[in-house]
């Protein structure tokens, strides 16, 4: 096990080297002089040859590389052009938002995603079976910003129920991260209804039925608890996914975290912010991957972690 | 074919019914499971009338561009179907050659990513050794980005416009078919035929087409058709963050963004378009779990 997590570690290495090329390459395939570029749109010439000097644009490629690989470990990210603050300390703001957003969605996509797969797997082929695969279609085609104006009008505007958008307590993350686990959500309806789906054809669960069983006991003793081991990693599996999605959620509903950072960088130009927050998804989702992949052999030992 | 039928003899008494030994035809199985599913038959129909509606939709843009300011937010009635926005155009009008764009952008993305996808995984999966490696270690780079953040990486390098929309989410599509069909290819190329194809001499590139690639076709057909629901969602998420086509285009996600201010008063402004996006994107989704049932069930996507 260590040594297959050590391999994997050793793997994402050469891939993060190649993104950090094309991230550091970034500045210098948008058209244009990339001093200028990083130091944004209203600098002056002193600021762009400041610039210029300070990010070494005026060295050979490679060393810029170094010195942009240099800046990226010691957390020296630059300064952001639309804020005037570092963008180490900017990311630093905006990151807390987005993990509480991502887990409450993964909370939300477990609980809905488990009880529509179940029951549509226990009623298979009747009405319930019908409205909860109809849902699940409907949850993996629906555009997230749709979703969360509709929200947002209905049970903010028209009811009241919960604050219209932003930052603060319990009542402002319940609508943006229902809108981002619905997706999920409807991902593992249908897994755990395959997944139930086989494990009720299972020669045990018929003996425990032969045996005399209630049938409420041989589902949620013997059906349930092996069908939704899998179900449980598989959502994990989508976590990282979740990270993407956040950008558009997180604009609809004005959540101040790093999607939101993002749209608004690449918006703004804030060259500095756009690469470095490239790059913090990418090493997110590459370890979130890894991460998941081990939980995923570690709850079932029958995977040969290759 | 019925010309692969035996001749009717010119006989008045009709022959007696003879035992037709017929080939197996999987095209013809094919259809039949296909046609046996009344929810993915419905599915097609819908589907076939929105591409209608996007060729239709090319001849509209100037309609839908055209404002009318004595028609401002206007909810919908017989003369604006769906009512009008804040401009006094006609969302009708506007939805219609808003499925102009999102198809073309849909299929053409789709189109271009998967066949340099399937080129690759081809490569990859037949030849292995450092052709392998070099595409499988590209894929993992392009897949080191989650969802939609590399599409936005890439419009932010190549900037807005419905072009670099679709090179955006081509490149997005490619790594997911190099590694549908380089594993297919892997199994494939170990078949005995493969193995006697080859020890024939017949040329590399023979087998790759000819006797490869019907083999990992109906995969990529399954997923084509899936994916291009992905692509319409994509697009019109980066043209919502205002990151897609130019924000003033008939462009579904672009029409939600514009919407946003007025869904108060008139919320029909919202409900035109992302039900355009949602319809279209549950046509394409069922399509292809038809397909997916009709070609294989036990393929698990």
């Amino acid at each position: 096990m260590g040594q297959y997590i050590l391999r994997r570690l050793l793997n994402a290495i050469p891939i993060l080297v190649v993104v950090s090329i094309i991230i550091f390459l970034f500045l210098h395939m948008i058209p244009g002089d990339p001093a200028r570029i990083a130091a944004g749109p209203d600098a002056t010439a002193q600021e762009i040859e400041f610039t210029r000097v300070r990010l070494g644009l005026d060295k050979p490629l490679y060393v810029q590389y170094f010195i942009f690989i240099r800046n990226l470990v010691t957390g020296n990210l630059g300064v952001s052009n639309r804020t005037g603050m570092s963008v180490a300390s900017e990311i630093g703001q905006h990151l807390w938002p987005t993990v509480q957003l991502t887990i409450l969605s993964i909370v939300w996509a477990v609980i809905i995603g488990m009880v529509v797969g179940v029951v549509a797997a226990l009623y298979r082929s009747r009405w319930p079976d019908v409205v909860g695969m109809v849902g699940s279609v409907t949850g993996i085609s629906i555009p997230d910003m749709w979703l969360g104006m509709i929200l947002i009008e209905f049970f903010a505007v028209r009811l009241g129920w919960f604050p219209v958008a932003g930052y603060g307590g319990w009542g402002h993350i319940i609508m943006p991260s229902f809108t981002l686990g619905l997706g999920v959500a409807a991902v593992t309806a249908r897994f755990a209804r395959t997944s139930v789906i086989e494990v009720l054809e299972e020669d045990y669960v018929r003996t425990a039925r032969a045996k005399g069983l209630p049938r409420r006991k041989v589902i949620w003793k013997h059906a349930l608890r092996n069908a939704l081991i899998p179900v449980i990693t598989m959502t994990g599996l989508q976590f990282g996914f979740l990270l993407g999605g956040a950008v558009v959620t997180e604009t609809v509903f004005n959540w101040p975290g790093i999607g939101q950072l993002l749209v608004q960088s690449v918006e703004y130009r804030d060259y500095p912010t756009v690469q470095a927050l490239m790059m913090l998804f990418s090493v997110e989702f590459i370890l979130i991957n890894l991460l998941v992949d081990v939980l995923y052999a570690v709850v079932n030992p029958r995977i040969q972690l290759r | 074919m019925a010309s692969n039928a035996a001749p009717a003899p010119n006989s008045p008494v009709p022959a007696p019914p003879v035992a037709v030994v017929h080939r197996p035809r999987p095209w013809r199985a094919f259809v039949r499971k296909f046609l046996h599913q009344p929810v993915t038959v419905a599915a097609s129909v819908v589907l076939l009338a929105i591409l209608v509606a996007a060729v239709v939709g090319a001849s509209h843009y100037q309609l839908a561009q055209t404002p009318d300011y004595s028609a401002v937010l206007k909810p919908p009635s017989a003369k604006h179907l769906f009512g009008t926005d804040e401009f006094g155009r006609d969302l009708f009008q506007r939805v219609l050659a808003g499925a102009h764009m999102s198809i073309l952008v849909g299929v053409s993305s789709v189109f271009v990513g998967s066949i340099i996808g399937t080129l690759l995984g081809l490569i990859a999966g037949y030849y292995g050794g450092w052709r392998e490696g070099l595409i499988m270690r590209l894929t993992d780079i392009l897949l080191a980005f989650p969802g939609i953040v590399l599409a936005i990486g890439i419009m932010a390098v190549l900037g807005s416009g419905m072009i670099n929309v679709i090179i955006a989410v081509a490149i997005f599509t490619v790594p997911i078919f190099v590694r549908l069909v380089q594993g297919t290819t892997l199994a494939v190329k170990e078949l005995t035929y493969i193995e006697a194809a080859r020890t024939v001499g017949v040329g590399d590139a023979r087998i790759l087409f000819r006797y490869v690639f019907p083999n990992v076709l109906p995969t990529i057909v399954v997923y084509f058709t899936m994916r291009i629901g992905s692509a319409i969602l994509i697009s019109a998420s980066l043209g919502f963050l205002g990151l897609g086509v130019s924000p003033s285009e008939p462009e579904w996600g672009a029409m939600l963004t514009s919407a946003q201010e007025y869904i108060r008063n008139a919320p029909w402004t919202i409900m035109a378009p992302g039900l355009a996006i949602l319809i279209t994107v549950i046509a394409f989704n069922l399509v292809g779990d038809g397909l997916r049932d009709a070609v294989d069930p036990k393929l698990k996507l």
